[in-house]
């Protein structure tokens, strides 16, 4: 019969020794007395008065040292760290590919949980930010559509919209020789900024008297800075507050800077514009960006999300369409979710914010895991291998009364010094991690949320090196303890057979576990390898490779210059900058336009066949509009014109609203309307919202490209020749004889030449654009790719351990087989071949694993299917010869064994 | 003889109960002649306190005896009176015989 264990836990405060044992004997004697003379119950009661008079007794003796084991060189658990560094520094090899695994594995970790949980839980920066609430995130939407949908709902308190992008030009009007600086704001509309309910650091907000009126909706509202482009454009200056802002033909002014936490909202741009559209949105055939929303007090995001959708449904069936969402979605250059977030309603602007970076994290978080387990595995997996070597030292301290505890507490001291080691380098390996990691993520992520990763990884790097000290300690101390519980009198060489037997049980086990988690990252990265590839071969249909995209701000020339000439003056200059754009020796020719895949405008038009009268909402087809200026848009991006003529200065429309009479359209535009027959010369109508219809007579037809994405198919096109007072910040594209990056200089000069008023605004290969359109498979293949490379050299550094002891343990029955006649291959292959088919049993779990897992990928996935063969079988392939050439070198020596020499061992 | 080598009270009883006992005194039974003689139930731990102290002073000397299976496998720690205990019961002994010499207790009852 035990002592209670109250009082065995309250003699536990007396220090360790002698007289604390002497103490529970006497305990224990005395309840076993009571129990016989007057029962369990009483007995029992004695003991817990007991444990309760003890406790302050058994304090004083712990503060007193009363009793305390006296040992040479202070406690034991000094001793055992002690130990451990010696250890340590005998074993250098060891201890560094101990310490090089727990840093990889727990610093990969780190840098990503760190992100992650920044990303997930770190509140924004908005009072009450959890009513905010964005619907269709990532969908470009018709304004109209949406203000149907949301205007008068009772779900929300107030809604605003994001419209476009616009340059403007600021100037200092009291010094006419001031330098005009050039800036792009977001058109929003007037409560935008206020949802935010952040006070303006200078300054007000937007007011009602702010927006325009109806007549000059197409120029820029009034501006409010943010605060970074307050910073970096106007020195801080406040005086810039109130100051004239020119765009178009109108002149405003800035009326306010917002704090640093609005920036995240302004998508990259320098500020906000407010134009009119909060009622008779209807009206304005454009698309907008997204809409922004405060839930209304007590209105669940799920209510307004069901309220959402029956207004859809709604409209839908006035429309007599399946959808009236159209199917494109915010090109990537906007904002933070380049592809919608899954197919959501509405999300809330967290959500929003972290878009793609979240559901990618979700991939990274297990990834980061994964690799966490596979350096656990393999550190776990070396320790086991070493406390193989350690049995016969273990066992001498059991001879010499060391208990187990005292040799679970000398390998937890090892452990825990190497997994710090590995802590501290980690540190390291997750700084450096995270600044890849920063570069990965959306750069419009708010910027607090990627600040505070320091603490955070602090943190879990902490936590990890515990967990993996804990757990390699656990899984090395097995054999020790197995060794232990038989006694040591008797332990004969039988129980230390079972011992290795269970012992490489689990190594062989721990191999496959981490050869199975390897696979999985393997699979994911050669899916994304292959995505990436298709997306680099595809054939956009335009010279991506040759063409550089300038940009300028030339509404600076409306400085001083009369009204009425103010269209010639652009048209003047964008001609001129051709021109001597083309006169360079290199340049085969130049254009202006929006470069395809970033397009601002997304939406599709109702097109009707000339000969049909258009009906609204039942069109022939529907097709994105590009508008060209001055030079050859087509030839820029060598887009072959295939009948007809290309837009010419004579095709810009003109007049008090200025609408097109001519256009050139694309093949799959041509071939869609009228099919096998002569676009040339036909005519279709444009509907126009409120408007009437335009009829457009066709000239001339050019080549189909990609001009959404390069992962959507091309949609029909047509092209019409801009106004010439519109387009002031138009890029120009110039397509030279060869790559264009060490030409881009010599770009910028002839365009500064050209007006030394107009700003210049940047000069970038097209292919930069291109490449941002393959940027989220890149970033996710370059993460995956690198924790599966790290992945296998642990895997790898796993075989090569496992199949080295494997050997080592059978030298004996090697040397018989050889002795018996098996030749050096036969044994070679023996060894590899049991390493072999550890491998391949981890192998075959982890591709039925990555099958599971894999349609996590399906979004960032490109003419790959998630059960891509290919992939399928080479990640195997890869895998198995890698792990036998990594098995070879021990195998090689077992070969190489004299049987006459291994018969003499052990 | 200086103040503070004389054995306080508590420590007194330990020492008699040690000297009752005679070969047989450990923990367990000088607890329970403890409590037997003087009706105070104190604990072990309070015990030991006292005997290590009583030790160190040089009063008691001790010794391990075998470990028992009733006692869980734990040995017996025996004390025995050193010389300089038995002076130290004596001084206590006259100290407290030469103080009650003369008190009439009967004058303060009422």
């Amino acid at each position: 019969m035990k002592l209670p264990v109250v009082l065995r836990l309250v003699l536990r405060l007396a220090p360790r020794g002698e007289l604390r044992e002497a103490m529970l004997g006497d305990l224990q004697q005395e309840f076993a007395l009571r129990r016989r003379e007057h029962g369990d119950a009483a007995a029992r009661r004695w003991a817990s008065l007991q444990a309760l008079r003890s406790l302050g007794p058994c304090l004083r003796m712990r503060l007193e040292g009363v009793g305390r084991m006296r040992t040479i060189d202070g406690g034991r658990w000094t001793r055992n760290w002690k130990h451990a560094a010696r250890a340590m520094t005998g074993r250098p090899l060891y201890a560094f590919v101990l310490v090089l695994t727990f840093a990889l594995g727990i610093g990969l970790n780190t840098s990503i949980l760190a992100t992650a949980s920044q990303l997930v839980m770190a509140p924004l920066p908005y009072p009450r930010a959890d009513r905010l609430v964005v619907p269709w995130p990532g969908r470009a939407l018709p304004a109209g559509l949406l203000a149907g949908l949301l205007e008068d709902s009772p779900t929300f308190d107030a809604v605003a919209l994001f419209w476009d992008r616009d340059s403007a030009v600021y100037y200092d009007p009291s010094d006419p020789d001031a330098p005009s600086v050039g800036y792009d704001v977001a058109v929003v509309s007037r409560a935008y900024l206020d949802l935010l309910g952040l006070d303006p650091a200078v300054g007000r907000t937007f007011r009602d008297e702010d927006v325009p009126p109806e007549e000059l909706r197409a120029g820029i509202g009034k501006v409010v800075l943010t605060h970074h482009a307050w910073v970096d454009l106007f020195g801080a200056d406040p005086t810039v507050v109130g100051a004239a802002v020119s765009n178009g033909p109108f002149t405003t002014e800035i009326i306010g800077v917002m704090p640093p936490e609005a920036t995240p909202m302004a998508r990259g741009l320098d500020g906000w514009s407010v134009v009119g559209f909060e009622s008779d949105l209807t009206s304005i055939p454009r698309a907008s960006f997204e809409a922004l929303g405060r839930l209304a007090p007590g209105v669940s995001i799920d209510e307004a999300r069901a309220e959402l959708e029956v207004r859809l449904a709604r409209a839908d069936s006035a429309a007599g369409r399946e959808t009236v969402l159209p199917m494109w979605s915010v090109p990537a250059s906007f904002g933070p979710v380049s592809t919608p977030v899954e197919e959501q309603t509405l999300v809330d602007l967290r959500t929003y914010l972290s878009g793609n970076a979240r559901g990618g994290l979700g991939l990274l978080v297990a990834a980061g895991l994964a690799t966490l387990l596979v350096a656990l595995v393999n550190a776990s997996a070396l320790a086991l291998n070493r406390s193989l070597d350690r049995r016969r030292e273990a066992r001498l301290r059991r001879m010499l009364g060391a208990r187990r505890r005292d040799l679970l507490g000398l390998l937890l001291a090892e452990q825990t010094l190497l997994a710090s080691a590995g802590g501290v380098a980690a540190l390291a390996v997750a700084w450096l991690g995270g600044g890849a990691l920063a570069t990965v993520l959306p750069a419009e992520l708010p910027h607090a949320l990627v600040d505070r990763i320091g603490r955070h990884a602090l943190l879990w790097t902490a936590a990890s090196s515990f967990v993996c000290a804990l757990a390699s300690t656990a899984v090395a101390a097995v054999p020790l303890l197995a060794d232990a519980r038989h006694d040591v009198a008797n332990g004969g060489a039988a129980a230390g057979g079972r011992t290795v037997t269970a012992a490489r049980r689990s190594l062989h086990g721990l191999l496959a576990l981490q050869v199975t988690v390897v696979t999985v990252l393997m699979v994911g990265a050669g899916l994304l390898l292959r995505t990436v590839g298709h997306l680099r071969s595809v054939e956009p249909g335009f010279a991506w490779d040759r063409t550089a995209v300038v940009h300028v701000q030339a509404a600076a020339l409306w400085r001083q210059s009369p009204d009425a000439l103010r269209d010639e003056i652009l048209a003047d200059y964008f001609e001129r900058a051709v021109a001597e754009l083309e006169a360079l020796a290199r340049v085969r020719a130049a254009g202006q336009g929006v470069p395809p895949l970033a397009t601002t405008v997304n939406s599709l038009w109702e097109i009707t066949e000339g000969a049909r009268s258009p009906e609204p909402g039942r069109p022939d087809i529907e097709a994105g509009w590009r508008m060209t200026g001055a030079g050859d848009y087509f030839a820029a991006l060598d887009v072959p014109l295939l009948r007809g003529r290309s837009l010419e200065p004579e095709d810009a429309p003109e007049g008090e609203v200025p609408l097109p009479t001519t256009a050139v359209v694309n093949q799959l535009f041509a071939r869609r309307l009228w099919p096998g027959q002569e676009a040339v010369g036909r005519t279709f109508h444009l509907a126009l919202g409120a408007m009437p219809p335009r009829t457009l007579r066709v000239v001339g037809v050019v080549g189909t490209y990609r001009a959404v994405a390069l992962d959507q198919p091309p949609i029909p096109l047509f092209f019409t020749r801009s106004p010439p007072g519109r387009s002031a910040t138009t890029p120009i594209l110039v397509r030279l004889e060869g790559p264009p990056d060490p030409f881009l200089t010599r770009v910028e000069e002839v365009v500064r030449a050209v007006d030394p008023r107009v700003p210049f605004l940047s000069v970038a290969p097209l292919s930069d654009t291109v490449r941002a359109s393959v940027g989220g498979p890149q970033s996710a293949l370059a993460l995956l790719g690198g924790l599966a490379a790290v992945g296998m050299v642990l895997g790898l550094l796993g075989v090569y351990g496992v199949t080295a002891l494997n050997t080592a343990r059978r030298t004996r029955e090697l040397g018989i087989r050889m002795a018996l006649g098996a030749r050096a291959g036969a044994v070679a292959r023996l060894v590899v071949g049991q390493g072999l088919l550890v491998v391949a049993g981890g192998v075959a779990v982890g591709l039925l694993v990555a099958a599971c897992l894999v349609p996590v990928l399906r979004e960032m996935l490109f003419q790959v299917s998630p059960r891509d063969p290919v992939t399928f079988t080479a990640v195997p392939a890869v895998l198995l010869v890698t792990a036998g050439l990594a098995a070879l070198p021990p195998a090689l020596r077992a070969g190489r064994l004299d049987p006459s020499e291994t018969l003499r061992t052990e | 003889m200086p103040k503070g080598d004389y054995p306080g009270e508590f420590e007194v009883v330990v020492l008699l109960a040690v000297a009752r006992l005679g070969d047989d005194a450990y923990g367990m039974t000088i607890r329970r002649e403890i409590q037997e003689t003087t009706g105070r139930d104190v604990s072990v731990p309070a015990v030991y306190v006292t005997l290590d102290r009583l030790e160190k002073k040089g009063y008691l000397a001790s010794e391990m005896g075998e470990p028992t299976g009733e006692r869980g496998g734990r040995a017996k720690r025996f004390y025995s009176l050193r010389p300089e205990g038995v002076e130290a019961l004596e001084t206590s002994r006259r100290m407290l015989g030469a103080l009650w010499k003369g008190v009439d207790l009967a004058r303060f009852r009422p």
